[in-house]
């Protein structure tokens, strides 16, 4: 119903939010954008508005879905631009990363409500995210690529830094646990609960009052998450408690099912794992795998990470 | 991928068969007809080629295919007129009620096939069929709705040595050549007619002409077939033999079956009743089966 480069036009607003960045990534002017955009806004009788800073469309959007899964199907099997975005955690690991064929978004979302609904609907064709977040839909396949460690991170001179070697599980829930972002990884934050961290700890309990002279405040007792490869520990001067967590952490790509075995999920997870070889060399606690692993749906992350060690 | 209006005038040539008939059904001028049309096999990277009068993709149709479902899409929804085809006898009455947002075509397509194929590669939204030839096993994602019966008999030149007699046997037509069209046409007519030795002398059409049928039993002391619409329509100075066919004719509505629910089949189901209703007044041996409220179930082809 439209051509090709008009949809994108719109499609690269939702996803790009601003029509500046739609025309750089298209390579096309702005005003082409916001005229495409109307186009197909006129055409298919919808209104796109912003919300919360994502723009979201109003309107029996029925047919545009429909146009917008052909306009997928021809990007994917005619060597058109894909299109990529991943989870908050991963856009340290994928500074730098350029892969071939593949347009990278902001990387900048911290919950999986946007990008889940973005992928499903054929705006996006790729989506990174970690384990265990992955998504629960049959119209969606996950690839793992790696696993690592869960780390506690927490400032120089936190008292739990003193317990040495006796530091162990039963001393954490004592100490406030950085909120973890907004809409992010319920499932890691269960699986924290049910480690025993946290337990007596919720969200609201970890922004005390400011603290009065001679105390220590509340930020300095925080500890906060990490893996061996996102961005806190590495950037601040947090350091990491010398425990280990009985959870794990894995990056996955997740595309939609009818994709899953395209030569260029294939192309992209192969530059992917390259990828991040290069950003864990060296580094403890995390594996690369040499191939990605198809995660079977309902199998839980550590059963995958279990195959993947095998 | 393409404009409603580009993609139109690609289905509407392979639809219509030339490009007058497309500019003349779609208000739009020959030359962007051509246009439109090279820029849909462009976009598509087909090409077409004619092949016994009809316009044939060559190439991997997989894309148009897939664009073709949401411009159909589009169509239901109201964005363009419904596509229709008929029969050559059904066609001229039923113009005139149909509402304005649905498209008749030429009505001249002989033979169940082409008519599928147009319905399945939805290049046609709806085709009214006539009995007793319905979509089969073989066409998996079409159903039929039966809107009317009406009887078959022979028909021939007003000079034939048989218009004058009073009662006849199938034996007695035997004795003449009889009407037929391309193996396949038409299985069910033509089993029948084969089971009772006619489907003699073949005709090859692949769109009704006058001339090669009706004309024919005029002009060349073939035995051909006849229905009180038919006669009406085309028949000229054909004669009716007092001899009916082993099977009934009638009209029904064939569309995919994805659409059985949908308030657009209602709709023209309900226009359909009142035009044949109003039919039957004129021409009593026309039965209406689809009776006014609409309350009908998809069972009968099923």
């Amino acid at each position: 119903m439209v051509s090709i480069d008009c949809l994108a036009a719109l499609d690269y607003l939702l996803w790009l939010r601003t029509g500046r960045r739609a025309a750089d990534h298209l390579g096309v002017s702005q005003p082409t954008i916001s005229r495409n955009t109307r186009h197909c806004t006129e055409l298919f009788n919808i209104r796109v508005v912003k919300k919360g800073g994502e723009w979201e469309v109003l309107g029996n959007h029925a047919l545009l879905d429909a146009e917008r899964r052909v306009h997928q199907r021809y990007r994917w099997d005619h060597h058109a631009p894909l299109r990529l975005d991943g989870h908050d955690w991963m856009a340290d690991n994928l500074q730098g990363f350029q892969p071939s064929g593949w347009i990278k978004g902001n990387v900048d979302y911290r919950d999986h409500t946007r990008p889940l609904a973005l992928i499903k609907g054929g705006i996006i064709d790729a989506w990174l995210c970690s384990d265990p977040d992955r998504p629960e839909d049959p119209g969606l396949t996950a690839w793992q690529l790696s696993r690592s460690r869960i780390d506690l991170v927490v400032r120089h001179g936190h008292p739990l830094l003193e317990l040495g070697d006796h530091l162990s599980l039963d001393n954490l829930g004592h100490y406030p646990l950085m909120p973890l972002p907004e809409g992010a990884p319920a499932a890691l934050e269960q699986g924290l609960r049910s480690a025993g961290l946290a337990s007596s700890w919720d969200r609201a309990a970890t922004i005390g009052p400011s603290p009065r002279p001679g105390q220590v405040a509340t930020e300095d007792l925080t500890m906060a998450i990490a893996s061996p490869l996102t961005g806190p520990l590495q950037a601040s001067d947090m350091v990491r408690l010398p425990i280990s967590l009985p959870l794990e952490q894995a990056d996955l790509l997740v595309v939609r099912s009818e994709f899953a075995h395209h030569p260029r999920t294939a192309s992209l997870i192969e530059q992917l794992l390259a990828h991040l070889r290069t950003v864990a060399a060296g580094l403890e606690g995390i594996t690369v795998f040499d191939q990605a692993l198809l995660c079977t749906p309902g199998a839980t992350p550590a059963a995958t990470a279990a195959a993947g060690a095998r | 991928m393409v404009e409603l209006e580009i993609l139109e005038a690609l289905d509407g040539l392979q639809w219509l068969r030339s490009g007058e008939e497309v500019a003349r059904r779609f208000g739009i001028s020959q030359p962007t007809v051509s246009r439109s049309c090279r820029k849909a096999l462009d976009t598509f990277e087909l090409t077409m080629e004619r092949i016994d009068g009809e316009w044939e993709l060559v190439g991997d149709a997989t894309f148009l295919q897939l664009e073709r479902e949401v411009h159909q899409m589009a169509r239901w929804l109201g964005h363009r007129p419904l596509r229709l085809e008929a029969t050559y006898w059904s066609a001229p009455s039923l113009n005139q009620v149909l509402p304005h947002d649905y498209l008749l075509g030429l009505s001249n397509i002989v033979g169940v096939k082409r008519n599928f194929q147009l319905l399945r590669e939805r290049i046609v939204d709806f085709w009214i069929a006539g009995l007793p030839d319905l979509p089969t096993d073989n066409e998996p994602e079409l159903t039929a709705v039966v809107l009317s019966r009406m009887p078959v008999f022979f028909t021939c030149a007003p000079d034939h040595p048989l218009a004058s007699q009073e009662q006849l046997t199938y034996d007695d037509i035997a004795a003449y050549p009889t009407l037929a069209l391309r193996q396949g046409d038409y299985p069910e007519v033509e089993q029948a007619l084969k089971a009772i030795g006619l489907w003699s002398d073949g005709s090859r059409m692949t769109r009704y002409r006058r001339d090669r049928w009706e004309g024919r039993a005029e002009s060349e002391l073939v035995i051909g077939y006849g229905t009180p619409l038919s006669l009406q329509v085309a028949g000229g100075n054909l004669v009716q033999l007092p001899l009916q066919l082993p099977f009934e004719s009638g009209e029904a509505l064939v569309f995919r079956k994805e659409f059985a629910l949908h308030p657009r089949v209602k709709e023209l189901l309900e226009h359909l009743s009142t035009w044949l209703q109003q039919l039957a007044t004129e021409i009593p041996e026309i039965k209406v089966t689809l009776q006014q409220p609409v309350s009908f179930t998809y069972a009968q082809t099923e």
